[in-house]
């Protein structure tokens, strides 16, 4: 199946979907990889579908008013239980049971009404993050509004007028709140053609956590060592790659709403410019080829790159303690250590117990963990365990079915060197 | 009066009732399972216990207790409670000559109840005239006051005898009690020592762990410091346990009359609390006290002691006699009496006396009686609570530690805790450990005392170890 095939099969189910809905949806979300303006024909240079890898877009009913139309959703402010990869679960506070909530695709220009539920056990508010709004729709608990207490819906009316890439969060109890996961992200589609004539177009969310191995709730009471680094609420190897064709355009909007962290964003391959910001688009003059992009707490930044090369590229947060999940800092730092009397004498005081990090902290995958913990995270990978974890996923690009496995061409790989090339090239490898 | 009632109470406390007291006395040749230990509460079945008043009671050369030379008897190992109490009963030489010197109220009832002989006296006589014929001259006089009297003598001795086979059993009792509480000290010595060796061996860990951190110089100097001091402490530690442990055992050496203390091996690891045991009734604890039972024939036998005098005082001494005379041809036969006229002697001064032992002693049954009481509360407050803090390890402590530990190994794997933070908590769960030996102790000695005072006895616990017990806890930072 195309790409173009696949997007217009969506599209459709989206308008079957959408169809029967006359009253707010409290359905959690839409599938993933629909937008609003899939069901427009696809061609080269129409905007394509929004896709959120792991994630939802919140479905829009339209209202036909005197004045217009009304595109309408529903938020659900509620606690449940979030699965940030398989083994590590917690209670997290989100949208439609979803954290970061279902991603807000709004028309440019159009009046939006959002309706939103609390079901939280305090008040709770939205701010719609970039986005120009009449300042008493700017949702600043005390300042813009009151908040909205616990059992309550309120809406929110107010038109976009840049297209873009935009947030929405909590904006009371903002430390607790957006800890627990009150965030999302909010993309304005442009009306007319959008003109980085992108062929995908991907939304991630970065988030980060404080979990201690074995907890069940994330600590927002947290200031540093979070250690449940996430993209779109997961963690490697729960992250969907992001899919593409060989030779196409393709745009990612990040967002940042972690507490405290600020993520080096790396994509591996080929190289990237920054469009746009939730501050407005990049004049073309003033952008730069890049392969790392600083994602500020607070910020948007929309990277677009053509997948030249096939292959799984790596795009991951560059700090390497943001790549792996549940990572401890106190088991000490026993490379080089030679822990024979130690490990001698442990092996009798507590025979289940090892020590570990000798060589280095690579081994300590796959020991027995505390429940509901996947300490470092990985996975199984084409050529052996892939260690990263956390924030870490793959921009997979294939010149064939966007599910085929990549095989590197013959002699595109490293190898072991051969006692007859050492010998040529005249390498001495020192005994 | 208080001294009658004291009286009549003395007698209803005769000892008529079995004193079926489950005494180990295995190992004298008697097929008796060891029951003396606490757990025998519940198993009281045939064979299985000793009579102590068989044990003890005339012929006493031919009782368990006598029957077999001290010393000879084989050391079980591992050696239990209740072989350390048969041992104890076999071996102890006192317990032997308080068994033997039951002869001496024995022979003295016996004595008391002979009859009196009577007096024969033979007269012959010549005059100087030789013509007259011999004369002689025959009497027989027979005491009857004291005769009359053998019976009430012979029942004062009775009650004598009767207090002291009571004291005896009491005896036994106490000796088996000492030999139950020196064991639980020595088996706890035993293993406070083994736990804190265990300890000892999570300090050395972590210390070879900093050292090996300080080579590979990944850490500065104080935690391999710290650790080292750790270590050295915890050697301390051991140290004074060893000493605990050396002193419990010659303490129970001593105590079962076995030479070679080297002869004693403890069960091993035993943090097992034993089952809870039954209330202790306080008017059962007085009523069946063989000390205070003792006291009360004591009592009785004053009284009637009392009672004799006063008789033998008031009453005129008679002594009846016949007697027979042949003078030359004639033969004359007459009989008699000689009575003393109680006038001046009426024994006052003895029957004071008496009196005043009487009352003496009617106080210390009295004073007896109360502290048995108040030791019976005690005594079964301490059951209760030591039953529960006992049954607190083994259902919750020591499962809670071990989670702890099986916890931060998983910790450690997750990188959470550090190697040091396993062996912290492995050396938390030695020291729950202890303490359990600690609670499982003072539950066994206060069933112990509950046993001994149920059964009738009564007495103060064994001289505690000379070296005190010392803190298990050693100061000192784990290494990170
Ligand atoms: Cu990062």
């Amino acid at each position: 199946m195309n790409p173009i095939d696949r997007r217009q099969f969506l599209g459709a189910g989206l308008a079957l979907t959408g169809a029967g809905v006359g009253q707010i949806s409290t359905a959690a979300a839409a599938p993933t990889t629909v937008g609003a303006a899939a069901a427009t024909p696809a061609r080269r240079g129409a905007a394509p579908a929004l896709e959120v890898p792991n994630g939802a877009i919140l479905p829009l009913t339209r209202q036909q008013t005197a004045s217009g139309t009304v595109h309408v959703g529903h938020l659900v402010v509620e606690e449940f239980t979030h699965t940030f990869a398989p083994g590590l679960e917690a209670r997290c506070w989100g949208y439609n049971g979803r954290t970061p909530g279902p991603v807000l695709a709004l028309p440019e220009g159009e009046l939006v009404r959002l309706y939103v539920t609390n079901r939280l056990p305090e008040p709770t508010t939205i701010h719609w993050h970039g986005l120009v709004v009449p300042n008493g729709m700017d949702g600043v608990s005390g300042l813009n509004q009151a908040p909205i207490p616990p059992g309550e819906t309120w809406t929110y009316t107010f038109r976009p007028r840049r297209p873009g890439t935009y947030m929405y969060h909590s904006h009371f109890d903002e430390m607790t709140q957006m800890a627990l996961g009150l965030v999302g992200m909010l993309v304005v589609l442009p009306k007319g053609p959008d003109p980085e004539h992108v062929d995908r177009d991907f939304v991630l969310m970065s988030h980060e956590w404080k979990m201690v191995a074995g907890a069940r709730r994330p600590d927002p009471l947290a200031m540093n060592d979070f250690n449940v680094l996430t993209f779109n609420g997961k963690s490697y190897p729960a992250t969907e790659p992001l899919r593409v064709r060989t030779g196409e355009r393709v745009r990612i909007r990040l967002g940042n709403l972690g507490p405290m962290d600020h993520h080096s964003i790396h994509l591996h391959g080929p190289p990237f410019e920054v469009t746009g910001t939730d501050g407005g688009a990049i004049p073309r003059s003033a952008r730069f080829p890049e392969t790392t992009v600083l994602l500020a707490v607070g910020a948007t930044r929309d990277i677009v790159f053509t997948a030249t090369e096939p292959g799984d590229w790596a795009l991951h947060c560059h700090m390497t303690h943001h790549a792996m999940t549940q990572m401890g800092h106190e088991s000490g730092n026993f490379i080089g250590a030679d822990t024979r009397a130690l490990d001698e004498k442990l092996g009798k005081l507590a025979p289940d117990a090892m020590t570990m990090g000798q060589t280095g902290m690579a081994g300590m995958a796959g020991m027995a963990l505390p429940k509901n913990s996947i300490s470092m995270g990985g996975g199984p990978g084409p050529f052996g365990r892939i260690d990263m974890g956390g924030m870490f996923t793959v921009v997979s690009v294939r010149d064939g079915a966007e599910t085929d496995r990549f095989t590197p061409p013959a002699g595109t790989q490293p190898r072991r060197a051969t006692a007859e090339e050492l010998a040529r090239d005249g390498i001495v490898v020192a005994k | 009066m208080a001294i009658e009632r004291l009286a009549a109470r003395a007698r209803r406390l005769v000892f008529p009732v079995t004193l079926a007291v489950p005494v180990a006395l295995a190992g004298c040749g008697l097929p008796a399972p060891p029951s003396f230990a606490p757990a025998s509460y519940a198993r009281r079945d045939a064979g299985s216990e000793v009579d102590v008043w068989a044990a003890i009671s005339a012929p006493s050369r031919r009782t368990p207790l006598a029957g077999r030379p001290p010393g000879n008897a084989p050391v079980p190992t591992p050696l239990r409670a209740a072989d350390a109490v048969a041992l104890a009963l076999c071996n102890d030489r006192d317990l032997r000559a308080t068994v033997l010197e039951l002869g001496v109220p024995e022979g003295m009832l016996r004595q008391a109840e002979l009859l009196p002989n009577p007096a024969v006296e033979f007269d012959l006589r010549r005059t100087s005239d030789r013509a007259q014929p011999l004369q002689a001259d025959v009497r027989i006089e027979y005491a009857l006051t004291r005769a009359l009297l053998t019976p009430a003598r012979g029942a004062v001795a009775a009650h004598d005898l009767q207090a002291a086979r009571l004291d005896a059993a009491a005896s036994v009792l106490e000796a088996a009690f000492s030999a139950t509480v020196l064991h639980a000290r020595w088996e706890a010595a035993e293993e406070r020592l083994r736990l804190a060796r265990v300890s000892l061996a999570t300090f050395a860990a972590a210390r070879d762990g900093a050292d090996a951190l300080t080579q590979a110089g990944n850490i500065s100097a104080i935690p391999a410091a710290a650790a080292r001091a750790s270590h050295e402490e915890a050697r301390v530690v051991v140290a004074r346990r060893e000493l605990d442990a050396l002193v419990a055992r010659e303490a129970l050496a001593a105590r079962l009359g076995i030479a070679d203390p080297a002869r004693l091996v403890a069960a091993g690891p035993a943090v097992e609390p034993e089952a809870p045991a039954t209330t202790l009734d306080e008017e059962k604890v007085v009523a069946g006290n063989l000390r205070l039972r003792a006291t009360g024939e004591r009592l009785v036998a004053l009284a009637k002691k009392t009672g004799l005098l006063r008789l033998e005082g008031q009453t005129p001494d008679v002594v009846v006699d016949g007697h027979g005379e042949q003078d030359g041809l004639f033969v004359e036969l007459g009989g008699g009496a000689r009575i003393s006229v109680p006038l001046f002697d009426r024994k006052q001064g003895s029957i004071a006396a008496t009196e005043a032992r009487y009352d003496g002693l009617a106080e210390r049954f009295q004073a007896q009686a109360r502290r048995l009481r108040a030791e019976s509360r005690v005594v079964a407050a301490e059951v209760r609570v030591t039953d529960a803090c006992a049954r607190q390890y083994p259902t919750t402590i020591l499962p809670a530690r071990r989670n702890v530990l099986a916890e931060t190994i998983l910790m450690m794997n997750a990188m959470h805790a550090s190697v040091f933070d396993v062996l912290d908590a492995r050396r938390r769960l030695a020291e729950a450990e202890s303490a359990a030996v600690d609670a499982i102790e003072r539950q066994k000695i206060a069933h112990a005392r509950a046993l001994l005072l149920g059964n009738g006895g009564d007495a103060p616990l064994p001289q505690a170890p000379m070296s005190p017990r010392t803190a298990f806890e050693v100061p000192g930072e784990m290494t990170h």
